[in-house]
């Protein structure tokens, strides 16, 4: 078989992403505290493990409760910055448009010491409030760049043909409007909330004495002894992840193809 | 068709800012007719179709329906309905469900819901395709749902806002002959607004044709063909020679004319229009001729008495017709005549003489 070349960088450019995670669920399995080669035996203990632990377990629900409050009010406020943007023309709009996602890009730790100083100055105690601000922050232009997909396509048209057969504006949204961007607020609602759930600097900054579980998890390192357990909720955090991602990606194109965008070009 | 008015417009102001896209519009549409809004793209013809639909509000004036004022009365309550340029079928629903669409709000059952939709879909010859998804049919059977899904509504007017102008060709021409069909068949009264002056002539009972926001002839298709009011009418619709004349005498409907080129003919006056001599003194009056009202006399052949001199400066070539320019003795610009190529008749070439013939019936009086 001919060697090629570009066939040899994809393979090398795979391993070099995604062997370093794979090494997470292996040794999550491992019957050894000690994480090295060779491999002991298998184990779900320290997945046991984490079923006892309430100080995990009461970082995970302060996980979900950011991710959940992250991802409603950033996809609520998503809708309305991608419709404005998708359908509206006003002065200043390229501008405004820039602004908003500029966050993507702005370093985390920026962020964090910025808004750190400023909810002290203003005279916040640091709670899950304080992280929820923060991941609202990073999270509105993800779903503004997710949503604009469903929202770019969608032809006005519809909505008059629809009040044209006899539906008033309410059963218009609903049997029009939200048929048509639900896959899309439902992807940019998981995004976003994937996105909450893994964030890990604004959250240790901004989380005072309430740790969201990736804060839990960095605590948790200065243990050698409890490392197996941080394998075992890492790759569950993995698996989360990817699962919420994988459907997120779905949505979005479903969206875009009901909106009549071509699906190519995808966010994700 | 009768002579009830369904529409009434009446003095429609539609305002933009500063721009006028409806001037003091009035206008009476009958019941169970095909009408036609013709003009060029920005005339607002698309404006006044969405006024009746309830898309869009008067600045001032009043549109009546069978009756009924629908000043404030929004789309959704209507006895109108629309197909749309871009169709609007909705990709999330099947070919059934968006033509059940508007079924909802009448309560049917279920057997009764999908007798209509059957039936709906068989008179736009859709019967087998009510499980597509309609992101899997053709740009002509989308256009064939919109209308399904209009008509199963059983509008009091069907509104289709330059339906055809998304299809090719021959699927048009095919189309426009199953719309009239449809038409006649449904006695539903249907509003074209289109720009193809050929496609409103062959579909229409009576045309309006807009320019500027202004209705500037409303009448069937033949009046419009053969006796257009003005230039801009005369311009938009086929070809027409233009033409000086002066006016030597007027009687209740006939003028005489002395046409610059050709001579003296009575002919028909445009109807409602006084000419008093002293506004004719200065310039004249503009006179249209069809390439096809006139005649090309050779070789013996020929229809009219009267015959003028010219030359051929150039043909053009259309399969069943030719174009002929042909420069007159005493004419600045050539004029042209259209021959239909039929058997027997040979082509003339550039530089040949040639004699038009012609009549009082070649000529139309323009204001």
């Amino acid at each position: 078989m001919k060697i090629r070349p570009l066939g040899i960088y994809a393979l090398l450019y795979l391993v070099f992403l995604y062997l370093p995670v794979l090494f997470l669920p292996i040794f999550s399995f491992n019957d050894s505290a000690i994480v090295a080669f060779p491999l002991k035996g298998f184990t779900t203990r320290w997945y046991e493990n984490l079923w006892s632990n309430e100080a995990m377990q009461g970082a995970l629900w302060n996980s979900l409760e950011v991710g959940i409050a992250t991802s409603v009010i950033s996809t609520v406020l998503g809708i309305c910055g991608a419709r404005a943007l998708t359908r509206y023309r006003f002065p200043g709009k390229g501008g405004i448009a820039a602004l908003i996602m500029l966050p993507l890009v702005l370093p985390e730790i920026i962020v964090a010491i910025s808004l750190l100083v400023v909810l002290l100055q203003l005279g916040f105690s640091l709670s899950l409030f304080s992280v929820i601000l923060g991941h609202i922050l990073m999270c509105v232009p993800f779903s503004i760049a997710v949503l604009s997909s469903s929202f770019e396509g969608f032809e006005r048209s519809l909505e008059e043909a629809s009040l044209d057969l006899g539906e008033g504006p309410a059963m218009t949204f609903f049997r029009v409007t939200l048929p048509m961007v639900a896959p899309g607020i439902l992807s940019s609602l998981l995004i976003t909330f994937t996105i909450s759930l893994d964030e890990f600097i604004v959250a240790f900054f901004l989380s005072g004495t309430e740790p969201t579980l990736p804060v839990y998890i960095w605590s948790q390192l200065r243990f050698p002894s409890r490392l197996p357990d941080v394998l075992a909720l890492g790759s569950l955090l993995l698996v989360a992840s990817f699962f919420l991602l994988s459907v997120a990606e779905i949505m979005r194109r479903r969206a875009a193809r009901r909106a009549g965008a071509s699906s190519t070009g995808g966010f994700l | 068709m009768n002579d009830r008015n369904i529409i009434e417009i009446d003095r429609v102001t539609r305002k933009f800012g500063e721009f006028t896209a409806l001037d003091d519009v009035s206008l009476q549409i009958r019941e169970g007719e095909f009408f036609s809004l013709l003009g060029p793209s920005g005339c607002g013809k698309t404006t006044l179709l969405r006024q009746i639909g309830g898309f869009d509000d008067p600045t001032s004036g009043a549109i009546r329906i069978d009756g009924q004022n629908m000043t404030g009365v929004p789309a959704n309550r209507r006895p109108t309905n629309m197909v749309f340029q871009s169709y609007a079928i909705f990709p999330h629903l099947t070919v059934a469900q968006n033509v059940a669409y508007g079924l909802r709000k009448l309560r049917l059952d279920r057997q009764e819901r999908d007798r209509r939709v059957k039936e709906a879909l068989a008179q736009v010859d859709m019967a087998h395709l009510g499980a597509r998804r309609s992101n899997e049919i053709s740009g002509g059977q989308r256009q064939r749902v919109a209308l399904a899904r209009a008509l199963i509504m059983r509008p009091k007017v069907l509104l289709l806002d330059e339906p055809l102008s998304a299809l090719d060709k021959k699927l048009r021409e095919q189309m426009q002959v199953e719309l009239r069909h449809l038409q006649r068949q449904v006695g539903i009264t249907f509003i074209l607004v289109t720009h193809d002056q050929e496609e409103a002539l062959t579909m229409s009972d009576r045309i309006a044709v807009m320019f500027g926001g202004k209705i500037a002839q409303c009448d069937r298709p033949e009046e419009i063909y053969q006796h257009p009011r003005n230039r801009v009418v005369a311009e938009f619709i086929g070809g027409m020679n233009f033409l000086q004349a002066a006016m030597l005498r007027e009687s209740d409907d006939m003028i005489e004319v002395d046409v610059a080129g050709f001579g003296r003919a009575e002919v028909r006056k445009p109807a409602g229009v006084t000419y008093n001599g002293s506004t004719l003194a200065n310039g004249g009056l503009t006179i249209g001729a069809r390439p096809e009202r006139m005649t090309l006399v050779f070789d013996g052949d020929g229809g009219h008495n009267r015959v003028v001199e010219g030359t051929v400066v150039e043909a053009s070539y259309y399969g069943d017709m030719t174009y002929y320019s042909i420069a007159i003795g005493s004419l600045e610009k050539p004029i042209v005549v259209s021959m239909r190529n039929t058997i027997g008749r040979r082509s003339l070439a550039a530089g040949e003489k040639v004699q038009v013939g012609w009549g009082p019936e070649s000529l139309v009086p323009l204001l």
